[in-house]
């Protein structure tokens, strides 16, 4: 419908040649009647945080589904120039981490035990694991939480608690860490939202791809290498936040009058509603 | 310590010190008649040893059904797969008792056990098909399932009464009590090699279980074959239920009760979890079946009846403290 830079590739920036680790072709997604994704093409880059955007609804989870292999798409996954389902299940896990919103877990262990879980596909010493173990929780800022039994956390804290397992699960990956998070902030407070986000940015700079589905505007804005805008199923904005977040894509896309001043300090731009 | 007890614990009346020493087979204590030394050896003995076996399984396939249906109310009892199970071993035993006459070894290590296990795996499947959903376990599906597998074997199973003769009336009247009576050297055998090998398997799947209880896909985004892993444990504990039927009937409330206890003393995870809830079931139910020998002594209670005592009360509790989350 808004169209404004329907050419992904074109508006991909960097090295042309940089070999993409996570590509989408011609993704269809349906749940009934409903179509979720439609047509889409994407790619995802090593060095690249990119953060999707886009109102409720409009296929931003789907498309982490997809990635994750959750949902049955028609289209092709390619994960490191492999099709995702010749991926096996083990060896994918060790590049690949998924922080979900939610978690089933009831049971009552404690926050380190969570966080260890991260460590299952991995071949750890005792010694190595304790350290990996203390280090993300230290990263995440719930070392102090570590003996707390896990269903008495507040949603940030849970939130938290999974973050640091899933680092854990990534402990080993060297480089080729890929990591999906589905709005990774929606239950934290402001430090922490900043936090999260940082340490997503670490991760990037440091060769992962990171993929990270997110509401709020002014924190992709201010985090993002890329940022995709999704509505109705399709990509209508694909490139940097400079590119992406100015006042006709926003309204058209949010149906919300903005306006778009540019951050004094860091030059990043502002979304005013 | 339960089990010196149970041997020496019984309608006979037999000192502490007589009891040990009749369980050295090659030595003979003029002091003890004959008579005392064959009731310990070839009554109490078997009956201690399979109550520490059935006990053992029943709270390692409770342990682990709580950990697939990632549910502390999950137990083999009250999701129907003992009735599943039950029903298997009455058809087993009503419609193959003409081949049992003449070959009794080869119905226990045979027939029975095998019908019993199939009719428990087929209620597993069931149950987790109808209570598992994309968001979790729904507890309220899970349990009314094991309502509705209950009430199809229980009327099977009254169904059955009228086609068996006299001997397989009575083999039948056990599954429904469960009782631990019909110890002998052969069910000792199976029940031990169930135990055993329930144990190291389900010790190989402890993290995963531990994983498992994240969500499924959390478990499977960590490497987690999910499908298999949910495939062996629910044949794993079928078979383990099968075994604990066959032999000593419906025992409830043992796979229950001891997962909780574990969870209290140790904390949830599996590693350490599994190995507590054996030697709490073992020593449960060894408590259970003194109580039901000492109770109505000289008679013997089904020591089904002594569980439910214990277990129903317990369910009750849990369903209290977990109101408003259902």
């Amino acid at each position: 419908m808004f169209n404004f830079f329907k050419s992904p590739a074109a508006m991909t920036q960097g090295d042309s040649t940089t070999k993409s680790v996570i590509s989408l072709r011609a993704i269809h997604l349906q749940f009934a009647a409903h179509k979720l994704l439609n047509n889409i093409d994407l790619d995802f880059y090593r060095d690249e945080l990119t953060i999707l955007l886009g109102p409720n609804g409009t296929g931003k989870s789907s498309l982490l589904k997809t990635i994750s292999n959750e949902v049955a798409f028609q289209g092709d996954c390619y994960f490191y120039g492999k099709l995702m389902k010749h991926w096996d299940q083990q060896a994918m896990a060790k590049h690949l981490a998924i922080l979900p919103q939610h978690s089933q877990l009831t049971f009552n262990f404690c926050v380190q035990e969570v966080v260890a879980l991260g460590a299952l596909n991995l071949t750890l010493s005792r010694q190595q694991l304790d350290l990996t173990v203390i280090e993300n929780m230290q990263k995440t800022d719930i070392q102090h939480l570590a003996q707390r039994s896990y269903p008495s956390l507040s949603g940030g804290e849970k939130q938290r608690v999974h973050l640091a397992r899933v680092l854990t699960q990534l402990t080993n990956s060297g480089e080729q860490k890929v990591l999906l998070m589905d709005e990774p902030t929606s239950a934290l407070d402001i430090q922490h939202q900043h936090r999260t986000l940082q340490l997503a940015k670490d991760i990037a700079q440091n060769g992962g791809t990171v993929i990270v589905v997110l509401h709020d505007l002014n924190l992709a804005a201010q985090y993002a290498d890329r940022i995709v805008i999704l509505n109705n199923g399709e990509i209508v904005a694909n490139g940097s936040p400079a590119e992406v977040i100015r006042a006709d894509v926003i309204e058209a896309v949010y149906k919300h009058p903005v306006e778009i001043i540019t951050h004094p300090q860091t030059g990043h731009p502002v979304v005013l509603s | 310590m339960a089990t010196v007890a149970s041997i020496s614990v019984g309608p006979m009346d037999i000192s502490l010190s007589d009891s040990l020493l009749s369980l050295i087979p090659t030595l003979e204590f003029d002091h003890i008649p004959n008579h005392i030394s064959m009731v310990i050896q070839q009554v109490r003995l078997p009956r201690t040893l399979l109550a520490i076996a059935v006990g053992g399984v029943l709270a390692l396939c409770g342990t682990v059904m709580q950990g697939l249906f990632r549910n502390p109310l999950a137990d083999p009892g009250i999701i129907g797969v003992s009735s599943g199970a039950a029903l298997g071993a009455a058809i087993a035993i009503v419609f193959f008792s003409s081949i049992s006459a003449s070959f009794p070894t080869l119905l226990l290590f045979g027939t029975v056990p095998f019908f019993a296990f199939l009719g428990g795996a087929i209620t597993t499947i069931v149950v987790y098909k109808l209570g598992t959903g994309k968001n979790g376990t729904s507890v309220t599906m899970m349990l009314l399932a094991g309502v509705a597998i209950g009430a199809i074997s229980g009327a099977m199973l009254g169904l059955l009464n009228y086609y068996a003769d006299d001997q397989a009336l009575r083999d039948l009247s056990l599954w429904t009590m469960g009782s631990l009576a019909g110890a002998s050297n052969n069910s000792l055998w199976l029940a031990f090699a169930a135990l055993i090998s329930l144990f190291l398997l389900f010790r190989r799947d402890a993290n995963k279980l531990n994983a498992l209880l994240l969500g499924e896909s959390e478990a499977k985004h960590l490497g987690i074959n999910v499908q298999t892993l949910k495939r062996r444990l629910i044949i794993l504990t079928a078979a383990g239920v099968g075994v604990t039927v066959s032999l000593a009937g419906m025992i409830g409330f043992i796979g229950l009760i001891v997962p909780h206890l574990g969870r209290m003393l140790i904390g949830p995870n599996h590693q350490t979890l599994l190995p507590i809830s054996m030697l709490l079931g073992a020593t449960l139910l060894l408590i259970s079946d003194m109580l039901a020998r000492t109770i109505v002594a000289p008679l013997d209670m089904p020591v089904g009846i002594v569980t439910a005592i214990l277990g129903a009360p317990f369910f009750l509790w849990l369903l209290i403290k977990q109101k408003g989350k259902l």
